[in-house]
């Protein structure tokens, strides 16, 4: 993980459609090929898009899952799922197809503060935002450390069911302690993610390794609750977001998240007291930055993973 | 209508292959070196767009509408797909004119290329403060007035009524030497009149369209998919309508006018000129391809090689076909 805050400049250019392999129902691994990428850091995304003829018109905010260099192209994966006209065009593009990629976009996850033993929590797709990052803490942690350092990184998969778990055996090949949750208890333990999230932070203190930082991604209803569990047990927490946007560089202001405002009748001296982009102040945040809620009940239920992401 | 219908291909004193001019005059002394500019509320304030192109190439750059005080914008949701094209909902999220002069400006600045500040107010006052403080900085080669925003809620569109329009027109006219454009929306029976009006209490150029109200709902949950239930539409979707509306504004005027809606190819910048816009502005395509203007601008150049237009400024308002005498509406 950067320990600085900058960032490459991102780049806009035509990427070639190597491979698409179908992990769950629905939900598909997307290789891509460029020529050149600059450096990508954990959390950090692309904006993609299908089409070149206007409809639909706007790119689709994708977290990179993978970044390799192969026989002189950079080669990076994507996890998506298909919900909606955009990304079931995508998941019709083949081998050889040529796509628009800019990117990488936006702030990457900062590192855990010296000392934390960081967890990470994925939902659906959701889990697919942590890799890179899963990546680069066991490097460092194995760096820091020596081979032991895995047993430090626990990771949580929640899905709806068993074929939905999703990329256990990566996180597993990396040497993470991967736990699963699924709603109907198909595979691991039966509930929400969040709920196992509880149980490992309580375990942790009990066996007295407790988890000093929470990275969080998923649905909106699932990151308020893991921010809540934190909060109670005095964890930090950072969320990884969605937001509908149109550009990911920060002019469309589509992506506009409410802040936690001490004093909501205090005059406003920037808008950003009031509101962050997800694609620029973001996608990670602080969870108790923000002021959750703002997303009311109906409209996340019905949206799902994805949220208001055009689709 | 201006402009009568010539003959096709190369024109007298054209030769093709060699460097046609560019330049248009935009009203109030303003010549800009090429029609293509930047819509207000696509392209930040400019200095977000450095890492993507040289923005010293463009016409001009309009920024992001300045309100008096900083402005936080609406709550999500925001922004949706729609066909071809997107709904807003931002509602003016603005730093301020305070904090534009200060910080944006200056980091704009740094380009060669002319800033057109856009101002939104929510009362007539407020219009003329922002025009004024604006006017009074150095950097800013013209005033683009916003005068029909979609998404205020509580706060009249100034640019749907003629009486409004004419309040916001006496009060900032006297505040700026600078040109001043004024920017029309296009939820209006007919454009023309307020064109007319614009011309008559001393706007130095016409810009329009502005965002067209418009609603999407998600059908699973039934609520509308921007916050505010009504929204901007922008995007390819909308050039037709406004296509349609600034041929309809210049053929009412006598000073420029700058057609804006959807552009985001040559050929669509073309059509606006050909209608009888002196400029143009890119807007949404922005967001999609960050050097969409730069594309476009080097597809006009090829066009005008191409066919031996000496001057682009030649074909503005030479459209074939259109009626002859536009009926007016109400």
């Amino acid at each position: 993980v950067s320990s600085t805050r900058e960032t490459a400049v991102p780049l806009h250019q035509p990427a070639r459609v190597e491979g698409q392999r179908r992990l769950a129902p629905g939900t598909y691994l997307l290789r891509l090929s460029v020529p050149q990428f600059p450096e990508t850091h954990p959390g950090q995304f692309v904006m993609l898009r299908v089409t070149d003829a206007g409809d639909p018109l706007l790119g689709r905010a994708m977290a990179v899952y993978r970044v390799a260099r192969r026989r002189g192209r950079v080669v990076i994966e994507i996890v998506y799922r298909m919900i909606g006209r955009g990304t079931r065009l995508l998941a019709e593009a083949a081998p050889g197809r040529t796509l628009w990629l800019l990117g990488p976009l936006g702030r990457p996850f900062p590192p855990p503060p010296a000392g934390a033993r960081p967890l990470l929590a994925g939902g659906g797709t959701g889990i697919a935002s942590l890799h890179l990052l899963a990546v680069r803490l066991l490097a460092r942690g194995r760096k820091a450390k020596g081979p032991r350092a895995a047993e430090a990184l626990t990771v949580l998969v929640g899905a709806r069911t068993r074929r939905e778990v999703l990329c256990r055996a990566d996180f597993a090949a990396l040497g993470a302690r991967v736990l699963v949750a699924t709603d109907d208890g198909t595979q691991g333990k039966r509930g929400f993610v969040t709920a196992l999230l509880e149980e490992t932070l309580t375990e942790g203190e009990r066996r007295g390794r407790p988890t000093g930082i929470v990275y969080a991604c998923g649905p909106m209803p699932m990151m308020e609750a893991a921010w809540r569990i934190c909060e109670r047990a005095g964890v930090a927490c950072r969320v990884s977001l969605e937001g509908p946007m149109a550009c990911g560089f920060g002019v469309c202001l589509g992506c506009a998240v409410p802040c936690r405002v001490a004093d909501p009748q205090a005059p406003v001296r920037s808008p950003r007291d009031r509101f962050k982009l997800v694609c620029t102040d973001g996608p990670v945040f602080d969870a108790s930055a923000l002021a959750w809620g703002w997303d009311s009940p109906d409209r996340s239920a019905a949206a799902g993973p994805g949220g208001g992401t055009p689709a | 209508m201006k402009g009568t219908p010539r003959a096709k291909g190369p024109r007298r004193g054209g030769t093709p292959g060699r460097t046609p001019d560019l330049r248009v005059a935009i009203g109030g002394g303003l010549t800009l070196r090429n029609p293509v500019m930047t819509a207000s509320g696509t392209f930040g304030y400019g200095d977000e767009f450095s890492a993507h192109l040289d923005l010293a190439r463009l016409g001009a750059v309009v920024v992001k509408s300045i309100s008096l005080h900083p402005r936080p914008g609406n709550p999500p949701e925001r922004l949706c797909e729609t066909p071809s094209g997107m709904i807003n909902s931002i509602g003016i999220m603005s730093v301020g004119v305070e904090a534009f002069l200060r910080e944006k400006l200056p980091a704009l600045r740094r380009h060669d290329v002319p800033v057109v500040a856009s101002v939104f107010g929510t009362s007539v006052e407020e219009f003329a403060e922002v025009t004024r403080r604006l006017s009074d900085a150095e950097g800013i080669a013209a005033i683009e007035l916003n005068i029909g925003c979609p998404n205020i809620r509580k706060a009249k569109i100034f640019g749907t009524d003629l009486g409004l329009t004419r309040e916001v027109m006496e009060a900032t006219r006297p505040a700026t030497r600078l040109p001043l454009v004024l920017k029309l929306t296009p939820a209006v029976m007919d454009v023309r009149p307020f064109a007319r009006l614009g011309e008559e209490t001393g706007a130095d150029a016409i810009a329009l369209i502005n965002s067209i109200p418009a609603m999407a709902i998600d059908v699973r949950t039934r609520r509308c998919r921007v916050s505010t239930g009504i929204g901007g539409l922008s995007g390819p979707a909308i050039r037709p309508v406004a296509l349609r509306m600034v041929w309809e504004a210049a053929s009412a005027v006598r000073i420029p006018v700058i057609g804006i809606g959807g552009i985001a190819t040559a050929e669509d910048a073309l059509e606006f000129l050909i209608a009888g816009a002196a400029a143009v502005q890119v807007g949404t395509i922005n967001f999609v391809r960050p050097r969409a203007t730069i594309e476009i601008l080097e597809g006009l150049e090829a066009f005008c090689r191409e066919r031996g237009i000496a001057r682009i400024c030649e074909i503005v308002g030479t459209v074939r076909g259109a009626p002859a005498g536009p009926e007016e509406g109400s």
